[in-house]
């Protein structure tokens, strides 16, 4: 007989336990040192596909004139991309989309949609809604839409190089939208939300500036210039009410910006300006009371330094004061008043007055001046009559307002004072002449309007007691200076009484019109269309 | 007793069910008509973004100026100002 076996020994409770949690924990062990294998390593078949990026976009805050009225905006807009994974077949969606993207690269689109390694390709971005609305009743699987803010320009090209323009993401690469990003500062988005900051209240106005960017046009047409500049200022704040550069830039059109042509006059270039820097010279000579407005000059022989002959366009064959001299724009009369100062004053002078130096606005970088290698004596008369000297018209229209609204400098700027993107500016302005300087300053450039035989008569405007400089300066071709090939610039002021304004227009090679008697010096040119500016824009001017 | 009991607490167990599914479908459809309404902001707000550009547009002064010459409207000239003190002084009515 076998006594029966003894039954089988059970593992007890708490054995149980630890043994269950001892598996867990080994489970988790393992799957923690595959994580670290899998991440020191990085070799997995693994592969994270992030595509979201890539679709963000920015939103902006508008842009207004010193009004509130809208320049740019953010609105919504849909962008087509593709799935390339989704699509069924390639060449039809390529087709269909091409009948009704005329203009899209057929090649460049079978080959995007062909790649089924992408799950996520822009095709075109910032569609009008009646576009996206065709594409959409295509109903092809691989195709969607996403809402995005797209820049806006509702005034087309006005103020277009001021504005300046915004890339496919919507970041600002030029003009005031740059500054937008840089100072201000825009929101990264996924969609189309509208951005929450204040919007950027700039100091033009669209009235005056419509009023200045129309005459320059039509003074470009009539005289067949190549090309035409003009500002308007606030000869007490700086503020620019309106900038003007012909032929105009669209906003919209970034590539626009490529065209020579099309290059911002008024602050990415320089010019020699002529005439108009007698102002400057005549002030410089006031100030340091080296000579008064009844100072007697002797112009009548031309003036020779060295190799070169400095003369008149129209010798008076007379002495000259200091007044006629500017009024009747003496060269010699200039060149001897300069050479009288010296070279060291005039730089100082000129340095006093901001001309010297580039700098930056709002809308962007102010191009430094072309300064003579050398400032001898040659340079030193040449540059008191305005050659030898590249400027920025903003530069000069400033240094101007310096002199005309009692003295004190300005800073040119184009967004109005109390809007969050402008700094405060400091308390005290710096003096660049003393308030007798540019009281006689104001009345020779009064003179120089209100006398028959001033160079600035065709400026004036009954009412408006416009005082002003002409300035022709011949340009520099291959290194010579051609009488037939000019730049006519004019410089004023108004109301000559109390300075507030301050207008320069600059005609780019202007060439004789029907009205003109086959002249192109400024007074026959620039001054008028001046008159015609100040005409149309003076009553719209805060 | 002891059935009674359990027969409540199921009871209640089920109401409480009943109410928490309740309360969630309800917090489901606030949830839904707070995102229509949310959707509808944005549209309208996007709508009057896109209105203001459009007014900006057709009050830009390169097409109001034409119009307003053919209305037989013209700049103002500056004599037509005239200063507040330049003003003929009129006589007010005698208390």
């Amino acid at each position: 007989m076998s006594s029966p076996s003894p039954p089988a020994r059970q593992p007890l409770p708490e054995q149980r336990t630890l043994a269950i949690l001892l598996l867990i924990v080994a489970g988790f062990a393992i799957l923690g040192v595959q994580l670290v294998w899998q991440a020191t390593k990085g070799q997995g078949r693994a592969r994270l596909s992030i595509s979201e990026p890539i679709a963000r976009s920015f939103a902006r805050p508008d842009i207004v004139d010193r009004s509130g009225r809208l320049i740019a905006t953010d609105l919504e807009a849909p962008s087509l991309f593709a799935d390339p994974a989704l699509i069924l077949d390639v060449d039809e969606a390529a087709e269909k989309l091409a009948a009704i993207l005329p203009d899209i690269d057929q090649v460049q689109l079978r080959s995007t949609l062909a790649d089924r390694s992408r799950r996520f390709v822009w095709l075109r971005r910032g569609l009008s809604p009646r576009i996206a609305q065709r594409i959409h009743d295509l109903g092809l699987p691989g195709l969607a839409f996403r809402r995005e803010q797209r820049r806006s320009y509702p005034l087309g090209t006005l103020a277009g190089h001021i504005i300046g323009s915004v890339t496919i993401d919507n970041r600002g690469i030029a003009g005031i939208e740059k500054f937008i990003d840089e100072t201000v500062g825009v929101e990264a988005i996924l969609g189309a939300k509208p951005a929450a900051k204040v919007p950027v209240q700039l100091s033009l106005d669209i009235g005056v500036q419509f009023a200045l960017e129309d005459e320059l046009v039509r003074a470009t047409r009539h005289y067949a210039a190549a090309g035409a500049a003009g500002i308007i200022l606030d000869a007490t704040t700086g503020e620019v009410f309106a900038a003007a550069s012909v032929p105009e830039l669209d906003p919209a059109r970034p590539g626009q910006t490529l065209e020579a042509a099309r290059l911002d006059k008024v602050t990415a270039s320089t010019f020699e300006l002529g005439s108009i820097f007698k102002l400057i010279t005549i002030a410089d000579a006031l100030d340091a009371g080296a000579a008064t407005a009844d100072t007697v000059i002797d112009v009548r022989t031309p003036l020779r330094i060295g190799r070169h002959l400095i003369r008149d366009l129209h010798p008076a064959g007379r002495p000259l004061s200091v007044r006629e001299v500017f009024t009747q724009s003496s060269n010699v009369g200039a060149a001897r008043l300069a050479l009288a100062a010296g070279s060291d004053r005039q730089r100082a002078f000129l340095d006093r007055l901001g001309l010297l130096r580039g700098g930056r606005t709002e809308a962007g970088i102010i191009a430094q001046p072309n300064v003579p290698l050398r400032w001898g004596e040659v340079e030193t008369a040449t540059v008191a009559y305005g050659h030898g000297l590249a400027v920025s018209p903003l530069r000069f229209a400033a240094a101007t307002a310096s002199l005309l609204n009692g003295g004190l400098q300005i800073e040119p700027t184009f967004v109005r004072a109390g809007n969050p993107a402008r700094p405060p500016g400091p308390h005290s302005a710096m003096r660049v002449v003393t308030a007798e300087t540019s009281a006689v300053l104001t009345t020779l450039m009064r003179r120089n309007v209100t006398l028959p035989t001033g160079t600035g008569r065709r400026a004036d405007v009954a009412g408006y007691e416009i005082g002003g400089k002409t300035g022709t300066a011949e340009i520099a071709i291959d290194g010579k200076y051609r009488g037939d090939q000019v730049l006519a610039s004019f410089v004023a002021t108004f109301p000559a009484s109390q300075p507030k304004y301050v207008v320069l227009v600059m005609l780019d090679r202007p060439q004789p019109a029907p009205d003109t008697a086959g002249q192109i010096t400024a007074g026959h040119n620039a001054a008028p269309t001046v008159a015609r500016i100040i005409a149309r824009a003076g009553p719209l001017l805060p | 007793m002891r059935g009674t009991m359990t027969a409540g607490a199921v009871a209640l167990a089920g109401i409480c069910a009943v109410a928490l599914y309740a309360v969630t479908l309800d917090t489901r459809r606030l949830e839904a008509r707070v995102h229509a309404l949310e959707r509808t902001a944005e549209r309208t707000e996007s709508d009057i973004v896109a209105l203001k550009g459009e007014f900006s547009h057709l009050a830009r002064p390169e097409r109001i100026e034409p119009l307003a010459r053919a209305l037989g409207l013209r700049a103002p000239v500056r004599q037509q100002f005239v200063p507040e003190d330049r003003l003929p002084r009129r006589e007010g009515p005698r208390p």
